[in-house]
């Protein structure tokens, strides 16, 4: 079932099309990565998904309804979360005052065993190392009980171990609870190891889009992306 | 009216503009490069008024004289800027933004009692520019040839400024600064120099707008806040940093500005900038041709006072029952003004700390109270019960209405913005004659007979404010509070998890102002007579210090603060003549020395 649509998603910045024109569905139950090299267009065409950004032209659908005008509270309600490139937590208050203020009375411990953090209710959220922040806003997303999930640059700044321990806990989130979700990564391992299914961008286009074998093999995607290197960039 | 008039009120309008685009191009220069909202701006002006009506008269009025006068004061006012930001602002460029605010605002303290010292408080009247006395017929109509000169001077600095910033290594760097601070701190730019140069360049230009102001106005010592309140509109309508914009919004206020008069209007000038304002920030929230701004940056972190309310605030309350047993007469009046004043504070400290909005305009919703209930006493015989009930929804009403505009907008946008407001409000109690007995203010605002002696009035205050202030702890640490709370941790993540941000900021700002306005109306009744001065913004900037006194992170701090302040003012009005320029000192040691605020210190809060 597809959860999320989007088609013809275009933004320019002053002249250049940061994203131009590019369509995506990602189903329920299913992870789909969205590479690309810096400057592709992914932390635009995340912005334009989650409501922060206003597309050019273009639409986006969550289970059928046009979200395209609604604003990011409104995306939430539907059933939207989202984590951002660089966490966003509420810094002054403890982690269960977090929750709290993002959930209408879900089950808090269960919500934090959930991401790894049970017991840490009272630790306030400026004394987390980062990992444990990145898990704060994980469990902040969750809270809303949304059927999609954004992450851009879910392991960003994490320790390997920390990296595999994430994605695992997120792929699990996927397959027993069906959600849906869509992250860009930088890590092609944690890409190729976790992905269904994975979107190239290049420079704001769509340049490739299909199942983690396939796109291994696609002489384009080699071309401006894996063939810069080892594949660590 | 006919063309012809229509035409010579336009004329009038660009000379306006002019003078407001000369100000205002120095703040926004300023603001661009060093990111500091430089409330002193105005007193820049004001020293260049000043001075050029000092130097014109001992140069001799010639037309070398007059001239010499006005470039000279305009580069002395440089010199006076290079040295504030040397010695003040050059330590507070990492600090929040409310520091430095105050900081600047020092400076208009101190340099309000320095003009008083030299040139007394009388106006200071200027020569007319020497061989520009006549006026030229246009469309019918005298138009002084003075008007025509400076109708060519604001394009032609504009002119100047883009030459400057366009084609010298200077303005590259400027232009660098402004867009990516880290980037050009990155390519090796001397940050310190260039600063410096920046400010000394803003402040002359405020300096020669008010010395070329030598013929058309006195110098006198409200100019300061008026025009920094002038010039804050043109600057955030114009967009920050942006000097065509400033260019352009200077010419569309005082074109309307003109046309009000012209249409026979003239009241409507006051609120006709505000208008604008509102307008222009819903439609472009980033001014006319300003660009986002940069993520805001971090407030000062602190602590929301948690836990149950400590005995000690208990024993206060119950010491301060006792109070009128032991005190009487003017001590007592002190303390009920602590009292007032401690509310007043409380409701300035949730929305400055845990709602994250900076306002410099706070009197406005004390004043909107005060005179509520003041108005409803005197001019409508209500009852004191009925009165002081309307003065929190008087100020409520007032948040919300300033909130339409506010509530997009976030750091010192919100606080210029806050400042304009207060001083529409201000001119509003001045000249609305009819409703606010206008500057002799309303006389006979006094209490009903049960608590008309000062020991009654006293425990009726003490009761308000005391149930005042912990329902505002109530709400602060209840539901609403946290999630108030959380939009200024991180608006995105606010809505992303499906807070009203907006909604939420209104709230914030509806509580804070209504309890304000609460305080405004128990002051009403504790003086008896109410006047514009209880809603100036040196009002919002004395609420401002008993909050950085007391400290940010303390529900207890504004009382603390209040009480001090107090003290210190009764104290330095008494012995000091230049009392004003003290309270300046005051605030930048504390600025510098104590920036967390006494509470902090005696570490009353956890954390």
């Amino acid at each position: 079932m597809t959860l999320l649509s989007a088609a013809g998603l275009t933004k320019a910045y002053g002249g250049v099309r940061a994203v131009d024109g590019v369509d995506l569905a990602v189903d329920a139950g299913q992870m789909v990565a969205m590479i690309g090299p810096n400057g592709a267009g992914k932390s635009t065409c995340f912005g334009m998904i989650g409501g922060q950004i206003r597309p050019d032209a273009g639409r986006v659908q969550l289970d059928g309804v046009d979200i395209t005008a609604y604003l990011p509270k409104a995306r939430a309600r539907l059933g939207l979360g989202r984590t951002f490139q660089v966490a966003q937590v509420f810094t002054s208050m403890s982690v269960g005052e977090n929750l709290a203020v993002a959930t209408r009375g879900a089950a808090l411990p269960l919500l934090l065993d959930r991401v790894g953090l049970a017991g840490a209710a009272d630790r306030p959220a400026a004394a987390l190392a980062y990992a444990d922040i990145k898990r704060l806003e994980l469990a902040l997303a969750l809270a809303t009980g949304p059927r999609l999930l954004l992450m851009d640059e879910p392991t960003a700044g994490m320790a390997p171990a920390e990296r595999r321990s994430l994605m695992t806990l997120i792929a699990g989130l996927a397959r027993d609870d069906g959600l849906a979700v869509l992250f860009t990564e930088h890590d092609i391992d944690v890409v190729f190891g976790h992905a269904n299914r994975i979107l190239v961008l290049d420079r704001g286009k769509l340049i490739a889009a299909g199942a983690p074998a396939a796109i291994r093999a696609d002489a384009r995607v080699r071309a401006v992306y894996l063939g810069h290197g080892d594949g660590s960039c | 009216m006919t063309a012809a008039a229509l035409a010579s009120y336009l004329l009038t309008g660009l000379a306006g503009a002019s003078s407001l685009f000369l100000v205002a191009a120095g703040l926004s220069l300023i603001f661009g490069v060093t990111r500091i909202v430089n409330f002193a701006h105005g007193s820049f002006f004001m020293l260049g008024l000043y001075l050029a009506a000092t130097l014109v008269e001992a140069f001799g009025r010639t037309p070398l004289g007059f001239w010499g006068g006005v470039l000279l004061a305009s580069a002395a006012v440089g010199v006076f800027g290079t040295i504030v930001e040397i010695l003040i602002l050059r330590r507070l460029y990492g600090a929040p933004e409310l520091l430095q605010l105050l900081a600047t605002f020092a400076v208009v303290l101190i340099v309000k009692d320095a003009a008083l010292w030299l040139w007394g408080p009388e106006d200071v009247l200027g020569p007319r520019a020497p061989g520009l006395r006549g006026a030229v017929v246009i469309f019918g109509r005298a138009v002084p040839e003075y008007d025509l000169l400076l109708i060519a001077l604001g394009p032609a600095v504009l002119g100047a400024l883009w030459l400057l910033l366009a084609r010298t290594r200077f303005g590259r760097l400027v232009r660098a600064a402004t867009e990516d601070r880290e980037m050009a701190s990155a390519l090796g730019v001397d940050q310190a120099r260039l600063f410096t140069l920046v400010f000394a360049l803003g402040s002359a230009l405020a300096g020669l707008g008010g010395a070329l102001q030598l013929p058309r106005e006195p110098a006198s010592l409200g100019l300061d806040l008026a025009i920094v309140a002038d010039a804050f509109v043109v600057v955030v309508v114009g967009g920050l940093g942006s000097l065509p914009g400033a260019f352009l919004a200077a010419l569309l206020i005082a074109e309307l500005k003109a046309l009000c008069i012209g249409l026979g209007v003239s009241k409507l000038t006051l609120v006709i900038e505000f208008l604008v304002m509102a307008i222009v920030l819903a439609i472009r929230p980033h001014g006319l041709l300003g660009r986002p701004e940069a993520a805001p940056r971090a407030s000062a972190v602190d602590a929301d006072g948690a836990g149950s309310t400590p005995p000690l605030a208990w024993i206060l309350l119950g010491a301060a029952c006792l109070l009128p047993l032991v005190l009487g007469g003017y001590p007592l009046v002190l303390a009920i003004d602590v009292l007032i004043l401690a509310l007043f504070a409380a409701s300035l400290r949730w929305l400055v700390g845990p709602a994250g909005l900076v306002s410099f305009g706070h009197a406005a919703f004390f004043g909107l109270g005060a005179y509520a209930a003041g108005i409803a006493t005197v001019k409508l015989g209500w009852p004191m019960a009925a009165s002081l009930a309307l003065a929190p929804v008087a100020a409520g009403i007032g948040a919300i209405a300033f909130s339409l505009v506010a509530v997009r907008l976030s750091g010192v946008y919100l606080a210029m913005l806050s400042l304009a407001f207060a001083q529409i409000v201000w001119s509003l109690a001045f000249q609305w004659d009819a409703l606010t007995g206008g500057s002799n203010g309303l006389v006979g605002v006094w209490p009903s007979a049960d608590v008309s002696g000062k020991p009654a009035y006293y425990l009726l205050t003490l009761a308000v404010v005391a149930l005042a202030w912990l329902a505002l702890r109530r709400f602060e640490r209840g539901r609403l509070g946290h999630a108030i709370r959380a939009v200024r941790d991180s608006p995105l993540r606010a809505e992303a998890v499906g807070l009203d941000v907006s909604g939420l900021r209104r709230a914030a700002l509806l509580v804070s102002g209504a309890l304000a306005g609460l305080a405004g109306g128990l002051f009403a009744f504790s003086k008896g007579s109410l006047s514009p001065e209880t809603l100036s913004i040196p009002r919002s900037v004395d609420g401002l210090v008993m909050v950085l006194l007391g400290g940010l992170a303390s529900p207890f701090g504004p009382i603390l603060g209040a009480g001090l302040f107090t003290w210190l003012q009764d104290e330095a009005a008494r012995r000091v003549d230049f009392w004003r320029a003290l309270v300046g000192l005051v605030i930048l040691a504390l600025v510098f020395f104590v920036p967390r605020g006494l509470a902090g210190f005696f570490g009353t809060h956890r954390r």
